[in-house]
């Protein structure tokens, strides 16, 4: 599922100043599951808003509520009473969530209060790993069912690159290279013909694995 | 049948308790299994940002949201209640007389006026916990009438114990139906709901949750 | 035309979890507490049937204590349960430990088995409905 994390509080409470009435919105979707913005996280962000606030004596104030998805027009309207009573909205979902929600009330601003950080798997309650980079162009089946997009620093399509260090990426950081997992794979499930069937370059900007701690 | 009640029967009833009791801790450990934690310094490449405030003042806001802020009187009740529902029954002078009568030992005993009081509350929580399982909506909504006997089944030793301290109607009526729900009692223990009492320790500590107490170092399995 | 329900099926995926659905299902003393952490619950005027405890006793719990002989309506409602009154954001704790979230999950296993799912492309989100009754 899609991870999420919150954004640092200076970021928040920077864009927050100069409304009254703040409405945070949470996402009982993918947001929740990956504890980046369901109701516990909705309420905590209330709590720290609205003690920024009342430690300077602004007379801001935010209030916060959870809906099932974000990214679907018939949960969102369960906002249309709430909404329009507020001068902004802070959406805790994925990019998608807020942009929808930003679409369906054209006349408030609607801010994230998060980070849309990636596709990824649920390691254990709080670690999340990413797995996929939605690039569009699925190549598993060739490549062991291990993503050289998203596992490779470099996203490359064929093969390493010449950077590989023992086992490990030229970046550093004790990331594995992908390639020689991908190599592993399909050595041992005897499929090494695949490594060979070249896939038309795509372009990538160097990116690493974007895992993910969430602290509960 | 009075014979059968005050000799074999409390043996029966007593064995059926710790054999149950080991049987469920058994099941329940059977049930579990070790996992590997994730190594968190080892898989993020770098530290991240997240809304922290690890301020006195902000924690004490939170509060509110936890499972004690919430539920604040009912877990105090609650505590009340189970810590007097397990030590009356072991305190009380009567009950520790027949111990030593029987097998020359004793347990502490408190004076009996302050057994009474015990009693007395634990009574009280009883009848809180029936006028809550009646009139709150929520609580009603999932009471079936397992719930409502277990309640009952819990309570009559209680209430029994007291009228027989008290002597009233006919006090060897009383005490043998005294004996014969304190023996029912413990047969339900580890047959139904009441078998928390064993769970408690296992479930809430091991499972991995950040509203449990668990480390999340085991876990229940998901087969089987 | 009545549809038929498959009791076997059904008591064969419940006897695959039977012995954790038993003591998960025992061990839940009807305390609520867990109706706070479900957020459907605080944000849809508390209504009691968004308790998750309520949601497994009247899915699971049922599909249980009938083992698996039920009748295709009564799914129906479990379906409106577990697919349309519960997202799964695993978010919901219980004080003793029940792990919510697998038992709804479980429910939904059994439910797909027998044909019966939420078809997102036909069924529009009747949030309205879902607050009236209980």
């Amino acid at each position: 599922m899609i991870k999420i994390q919150p954004k640092p509080i200076e970021e928040i409470t920077d864009i927050a100043g100069s409304y009254k009435k703040i409405l945070i919105v949470g996402c009982g979707g993918c947001a929740s599951v990956c504890l980046g913005g369901g109701q516990p996280e909705v309420d905590k962000l209330t709590e720290i808003l609205n003690l920024n606030f009342e430690e300077k004596n602004a007379p801001n104030r935010a209030k916060g509520c959870t809906i099932e998805r974000q990214c679907n027009k018939a949960f969102i309207e369960e906002l249309e009473n709430k909404v329009p009573e507020y001068d902004c909205v802070f959406s805790m979902a994925c990019g998608a969530g807020a942009q929808y929600i930003a679409e369906v009330f054209p006349g408030t601003p609607v801010f994230p209060a998060v980070n849309t950080v990636s596709i990824g798997i649920d390691r254990e309650i709080g670690v999340y790993e990413e797995r996929c980079r939605a690039c569009g162009e699925c190549v598993l089946s060739y490549t062991g069912g291990i993503c050289p997009v998203t596992r490779c620093a470099k996203g490359l399509f064929n093969g390493p690159c010449g950077g590989t260090n023992r086992d490990e990426c030229e970046i550093g950081r004790g990331i594995p290279c992908a390639w020689l997992a991908i190599y592993n794979r399909l050595k041992e499930q005897n499929r090494l013909d695949d490594i060979h069937k070249l896939r038309a370059p795509m372009e990538w900007q160097n990116q690493t694995l974007r895992t993910l701690v969430q602290e509960f | 049948m009075v014979d059968f009640i005050t000799g074999p029967m409390v043996w029966i009833s007593c064995l059926f308790f710790l054999v149950g009791t080991i049987y469920q801790v058994y099941s329940i450990r059977k049930l579990t299994r070790k996992v590997q934690k994730a190594d968190k310094k080892k898989v993020v490449p770098e530290k991240t940002d997240f809304i922290t405030k690890d301020s006195l003042s902000f924690k004490i806001r939170m509060l509110k949201y936890s499972f004690v802020g919430i539920h604040r009187e009912k877990i105090a009740l609650s505590i009340l209640f189970h810590m007097l529902i397990i030590f009356t029954p072991l305190l009380v002078p009567a009950h520790n007389i027949l111990l030593k009568q029987s097998f020359g030992f004793s347990l502490l005993s408190l004076p009996e006026s302050l057994i009474d009081l015990t009693t007395i509350l634990v009574i009280l929580c009883f009848v809180v916990f029936l006028l809550r399982r009646i009139f709150v909506e929520r609580v009603r909504a999932i009471s079936s009438f397992s719930d409502y006997a277990i309640l009952i089944i819990a309570a009559a030793p209680f209430v029994t114990g007291f009228l027989s301290c008290q002597q009233f109607f006919d006090p060897r009526t009383i005490y043998l139906i005294h004996i014969l729900t304190g023996e029912i009692m413990l047969i339900a223990l580890p047959l139904t709901k009441l078998v928390h009492m064993v769970f408690f320790f296992f479930g809430p500590l091991i499972s991995i949750h950040k509203q449990t107490f668990g480390n999340g170092k085991e876990i229940l399995r998901s087969e089987g | 035309m009545e549809r038929v329900v498959n009791s076997k099926e059904i008591k064969s995926i419940l006897d695959e979890h039977k012995d954790k659905m038993k003591l998960m299902l025992k061990v839940c003393v009807r305390c609520t507490f867990c109706a706070e952490t479900c957020f459907l619950y605080r944000s849809r005027e508390q209504n009691p049937k968004y308790m998750p405890s309520m949601k497994i006793i009247n899915s699971i719990g049922k599909l249980y204590k009938k083992k698996g002989k039920v009748k295709f309506e009564e799914l129906e409602k479990m379906r409106e349960i577990v697919f349309h009154d519960c997202v799964l954001c695993t978010r919901c704790s219980c004080p003793m430990g029940i792990n919510i979230p697998e038992m709804i999950a479980l429910a939904r296993r059994v439910l797909r088995s027998q044909g019966i799912y939420y078809s997102y492309d036909k069924e529009p989100h009747s949030i309205a409905t879902s607050n009236t009754e209980i």
